[in-house]
């Protein structure tokens, strides 16, 4: 930004500052002020303009401190704007593209691009088609996503939503997805996490995080999600696959309603302002599958987070985001209390394009699973009586366990989803007796398929020749020993 | 408007002048209709200068006379402190303090001119060298000499550095 000097000259309007409420200041002058236009103040402060009264213009700013009432304001004449380019990636930068790592050797991009700019037209869509696997088991066989969804992930705090989201960057990361984390009102310790969790499995040059702290003004706040859209954008346009993470949204609604009570706005519910839904729905529909001018398929996937109080999921804010996006995950707290890691709660999660980009074998995977799992729940609130149970009760009981377990993973662990599929036929066909042999065998079979060519080769091989369920259990049956073999298990 | 509204607001020349006489309104109207014993018109407006003091007198002796309804005089000195509050300010920097005779002058040329409502706000500031720089309506033009000789330097900066680099050999 150039000095306040520099604007007065060139747009020869001036304001002055007649009212000042923490970050929403008011200014009288500036008679051909526009909407979301920047103004400049002379103490060097910047802000953009919410609304626009016939006496006032009110002006939303970036700066920690409020602006001082009789301080001159002028326009600038321009729209926010972010500069944008692949230097940013591998950085942590601020709403403004600026480096917030003390030290950093980045060089702000030379192109920006507006924050808010409409969504692009449906005439510029693509019917979703291509899987996107977020590297989480229980998430692509269950609740499968397509490249291009919105998908909400719901949960209380503390029930490992952004582990969730950790992963699913480092898988998609490692696929070549260029992959942008907006940290909204997070802590400092919470960003550091983030950076560390990306170098540690070496992402970094494909990830960027755009952050901001709890302690920056609520201006700075409420631009962070807009910021990693427009950014977004850009990749997009570049051909690139982009992945959006939104960390999350319902901080962002609480920031956005603190900066409109103080604006005097007329609460609605939950004392949010009217126009929050239309906000939320306008940033997330920028997202999607698109086709661009070189008939490239392109998408922005987007998977915005938001808590949930003690489990209600039918909070203003979250069935908001629900009617917005195309389906969610739900983290269950009582699941996270009896130990299941990810929490995921298969039944109260949607997909609802996910399941059109899936193979005939993934899906009819997914109905014997989901068909098994209603049986187990159905089951197990009699099995508590310790009634005598038949066989196949048995059988359902032992089999869902073993399911459960075979979806556990670690807080930042991706698996493979072809390893995955064969996994699941050998569990199926009742390779294993006993639990902890399965979770040893299960461990060598993922560090095996890490290392070794041929038995990725193998897999792909046996995922590739199977059609449906039927046919890959019966390849698995005939290859059992042989897989298990090469795979190191004995 | 009433053409002593008028009157009045083309004798008040400044932005403090108009706070002046807000003030000493405010004081009239808080007494005048209430006090039994109240004081001569003339010690309300004492501190006002004596040209606007005089017409201000003088209207309101008229105004506040037995002839006149109680309502009808309240009515008019509110529409005159709302004609005073609405008036458009003309900000006016300079790089001069002016006296009495200028600002009257410079007064007399912006409501015979632009309009009667228009009050003056002078600010001085000597960096500007001369002319003026002049805001109303959020609307900023710099008639500085400090700007004209700006835009020299920006043009003929070459030529400029030029003499100087010879002058110096």
């Amino acid at each position: 930004m150039k000095s306040f000097d520099h604007y007065l000259k060139l747009t020869e309007e001036i304001g002055f500052v007649e009212e000042s409420r923490q970050s929403l200041v008011y200014v009288r002058g500036l008679p051909n002020a526009t909407i979301q236009e920047i103004i400049m103040f002379e103490t060097g402060e910047s802000g953009i303009i919410l609304s626009l009264t016939s006496e006032y213009a009110e002006i939303l700013t970036y700066s920690k401190y409020p602006v001082k009432t009789g301080v001159r304001a002028t326009r600038t004449g321009s729209k926010q704007e972010m500069p944008v380019g692949f230097e940013v990636l591998g950085q942590t930068v601020d709403s403004f593209c600026n480096p917030l790592n003390v030290g950093s050797t980045f060089t702000k991009p030379k192109v920006s691009r507006p924050l808010d700019v409409s969504p692009t037209g449906i005439a510029d869509r693509k019917r979703i088609e291509k899987t996107f696997e977020t590297g989480v088991a229980i998430v692509d066989f269950l609740v499968p996503l397509g490249k291009g969804q919105r998908e909400l992930v719901i949960g209380d705090r503390k029930t490992g939503k952004t582990s969730f989201l950790y992963q699913t960057i480092i898988k998609q990361a490692k696929l070549g997805t260029i992959c942008i984390y907006a940290a909204i009102g997070k802590k400092k310790a919470d960003i550091k996490r983030a950076e560390a969790v990306f170098k540690k499995h070496g992402i970094e040059n494909n990830t960027v995080i755009i952050a901001s702290g709890a302690e920056d003004p609520s201006g700075i706040i409420y631009l962070t999600p807009f910021s990693a859209m427009t950014l977004a954008e850009y990749f997009r346009d570049e051909g690139h696959d982009v992945l959006v993470v939104m960390d999350d949204l319902f901080t962002h609604a609480k920031f956005y309603r603190e900066i409109m009570l103080i604006g005097r706005r007329f609460p609605g519910r939950n004392a949010y302002p009217a126009d929050i839904f239309y906000l939320h729905a306008r940033l997330l529909e920028r997202a999607g599958n698109f086709l661009l001018k070189n008939n490239a398929e392109v998408s922005i996937t987007c998977l915005p987070a938001v808590d949930s109080v003690q489990g209600d999921i039918a909070g203003f804010i979250q069935t908001n985001l629900m009617s917005m996006t195309d389906g969610h995950i739900y983290f269950d707290v009582d699941l996270f209390a009896k130990g299941r890691r990810p929490a995921i709660n298969p039944f109260i999660s949607v997909s609802r394009v996910g399941r059109q980009t899936q193979s005939s074998l993934s899906l009819s995977l997914n109905r014997e699973i989901i068909s098994l799992l209603t049986s187990h729940n159905q089951i197990e609130s009699f099995s508590h009586f310790g009634s005598e149970t038949g066989p196949d009760t048995k059988r359902i009981l032992t089999t869902a366990e073993r399911i459960f377990t075979f979806f556990t993973q670690g807080a930042t662990e991706v698996t493979d989803t072809n390893l995955q599929i064969v996994i699941f036929g050998l569990l199926w066909l009742e390779t294993w007796q006993e639990i902890p042999t399965m979770e040893k065998d299960i461990e060598v079979l993922q560090k095996t398929y890490l290392e070794s060519p041929q038995a990725q080769a193998m897999v792909k091989e046996i995922v590739a020749s199977s059609p449906t369920l039927n046919d890959m259990l019966e390849i698995v049956k005939k290859r059992k020993y042989d897989l298990l073999q090469t795979m190191g298990v004995h | 408007m009433d053409k002593a509204i008028d009157t009045i607001l083309s004798l008040v020349k400044t932005k403090s002048e108009a706070g002046e006489v807000l003030f000493c309104l405010e004081n009239f109207a808080g007494t005048i209709f209430l006090s039994k014993e109240k004081p001569p018109i003339a010690e309300y407006f004492s501190r006002l200068k004596q040209e606007l003091a005089d017409e201000l007198i003088h209207t309101f002796t008229e105004k506040v006379s037995a002839e006149t309804s109680r309502s009808e005089a309240e009515s008019f000195l509110k529409q005159l402190q709302t004609a005073l509050r609405n008036c458009k300010i003309l900000q006016l920097t300079i790089a001069f303090h002016p006296d009495d005779e200028t600002i009257a002058l410079f007064s007399s040329w912006v409501k015979k001119e632009i309009a009667n409502n228009i009050l003056l706000d002078i600010q001085t500031d000597k960096t500007i060298g001369a002319g003026a720089l002049i805001i109303i309506d959020g609307k900023y033009k710099d008639y500085s000499i400090r700007k004209k000789i700006a835009g020299v330097f920006q043009i003929q900066k070459d030529e400029i550095l030029g003499l100087l680099s010879h002058a110096k050999q």
